[in-house]
C-alpha cells in the first residue's frame, strides 16, 4: 500500500520520473524544469535535515548537474528520488571533507560526518515543534536520517537502505528507536 | 493509552499522512487510527515533524536552479564552418600553380643540364659545354640552364585546362574540415555518482 512496496496502486511517481528523463535524454528541456520542480524542494529538506543551514541551493544545483550528466549510468532499480538524495549526500560529505581539510587537515569519517543538528532557533515558534526539534536532536545521526526519510519524504525502508547505506531491517529498526526515542523525550518533557 | 499492537498498521502511519497510500489503503488505515489512540498521537507527532521540517527548510529558488543546471549541462554546439572568401580559394589555386610551374621549370633544368630520359648527354648545354657557336642560337633562358621545354608551355589548351580542373580539387580538399571535428560533442560520464540505482 506504500509506494514502492507489495499493495502500491496509486499513480507512480517513478513512473513520471522515468517518462521525464526519457524526454530530457531526447532534448526537451521542459522536461528538466519538470525534473527540478518535482525534486528540488525535497532535496533542500533533506539536506535542511541533514544540518545544512548555508547554500543550499548550491547543493541542490550541484545534485541536478551531477545527476543530469550521470543519467545514463541510473539504472531505475530505485526512484530518481532515492539516487538524487544519494548524490546530495555524497556532494555534501566532499564538502564537509573539504571544509575539514581547510581547517585542520584532518579527514572526516563518513560515519560521523552529518552531526549537526543544530538548534534551529527562532524559526520554530510553535511549542510542539521546538519539542519535536529538541527530540530529534537527541537521536543519532543514523536515527535521524532514516527517521527524516520516513516522515518527511514517506520513503519505503528499502530506498531510505539505499541511501543510508544499511539494509532494509537495520532501517526499519532504525526507524522505531528513533520513534521511541522522541515519544519518551516528549512523555518525560 | 496503551501501545497499538497492530504493527503493520502503524508502521503504514507515515505513508498515509504523505498521501502516498492507495484508496483501500488508506481507507483501512483511517478506520485504524479512529479507534486506535495510540495511533492517533503518532500521526500528530509525525505531522508536527513534518511541519517542522516545512518551518525549517528555505525555499529553493527552483527557477535559477534550472538555469544553473541547463547552464552546466548544456552540449557545446558545433560551430559552423566559415564561409571562405573566393579572393582565399582563388590565392590557394594561384599559389599551388606557382608550385607546380616552379616545380616543373626546375625539372625541366635538371633534365637540360644532367641529361635526359631519352639518352642525351650530360651537360648537353650549349652554353655549360662551352660550345660558344651553338650557344649564340640558344635563347637566354635556355643558356641559364632554365626552360620552360617540356614545361607549362608545351600545354595545350585542353591539358592546361584538365591540369586546373585537378587543382580545383586539391583546393577542395584543403578546405574540406576533418570529418572528426564534426562529431556531435558527446558528454563524458562522470563516475563517482552513485551506482547500483
Amino acid at each position: 500500500m506504500f509506494l514502492g512496496e507489495p499493495g502500491t496502486a496509486k499513480t507512480n511517481p517513478e513512473d513520471a520520473d522515468a517518462e521525464l528523463i526519457a524526454r530530457w535524454q531526447s532534448g526537451d528541456q521542459r522536461a528538466a524544469a519538470r525534473l527540478v520542480d518535482r525534486h528540488a524542494q525535497a532535496l533542500a529538506r533533506f539536506a535542511t535535515s541533514l544540518g545544512v543551514r548555508e547554500e543550499i541551493d548550491e547543493l541542490v544545483q550541484d545534485t541536478f548537474v551531477r545527476a543530469f550528466q550521470s543519467l545514463g549510468s541510473f539504472r531505475a532499480d530505485s526512484a530518481l528520488r532515492t539516487w538524487l538524495f544519494t548524490i546530495l549526500k555524497r556532494l555534501l560529505l566532499d564538502r564537509k571533507r573539504a571544509e575539514r581539510r581547510r581547517r585542520d587537515g584532518v579527514e572526516l569519517e563518513e560515519a560521523h560526518a552529518v552531526v549537526e543538528y543544530d538548534a534551529l532557533d527562532s524559526l520554530v515558534a510553535e511549542e510542539t515543534a521546538r519539542k519535536v526539534q529538541e527530540a530529534m536532536a537527541g537521536l543519532t545521526p543514523m536515527q535521524r536520517e532514516v527517521f527524516t526519510l520516513r516522515v518527511t519524504e514517506g520513503m519505503p525502508y528499502g530506498e531510505i537502505a539505499k541511501v543510508v547505506g544499511s539494509t532494509e531491517g537495520a532501517s526499519r529498526v532504525h526507524y522505531h528507536n528513533a520513534m521511541r526515542t522522541i515519544k519518551e523525550y516528549l512523555n518525560d518533557d | 493509552m496503551t501501545d497499538c499492537t497492530n504493527a503493520e498498521l502503524k508502521d503504514l502511519l507515515p505513508a498515509l499522512g504523505q498521501g502516498t497510500l492507495d484508496a483501500a489503503g488508506e481507507a483501512s488505515v483511517r478506520t485504524h487510527v479512529a479507534a486506535c489512540g495510540d495511533c492517533r498521537a503518532e500521526l500528530a507527532l509525525l505531522e508536527a515533524v513534518r511541519m517542522h521540517a516545512d518551518a525549517v527548510t528555505p525555499r529553493v529558488d527552483t527557477s535559477a536552479i534550472l538555469a544553473g543546471v541547463l547552464r552546466a549541462t548544456a552540449r557545446p554546439r558545433v560551430l559552423p564552418l566559415k564561409p571562405r572568401r573566393p579572393w582565399r580559394a582563388r590565392s590557394y589555386v594561384a599559389a599551388a600553380a606557382s608550385v607546380l610551374f616552379v616545380g616543373a621549370l626546375s625539372l625541366s633544368a635538371i633534365a637540360r643540364t644532367f641529361g635526359t630520359p631519352d639518352g642525351a648527354s650530360l651537360g648537353g648545354s650549349p652554353a655549360l659545354s662551352g660550345d660558344v657557336d651553338s650557344a649564340a642560337d640558344v635563347p637566354v633562358y635556355a643558356m641559364a640552364g632554365l626552360s620552360v621545354g617540356g614545361g607549362l608551355s608545351d600545354l595545350t589548351d585542353a591539358e592546361l585546362q584538365s591540369l586546373l580542373t585537378e587543382l580545383e580539387q586539391v583546393e577542395a580538399t584543403v578546405i574540406e574540415e576533418p570529418s572528426t571535428l564534426r562529431e556531435p560533442f558527446v558528454d563524458t560520464p562522470v563516475n563517482d555518482t552513485p551506482e547500483g540505482f
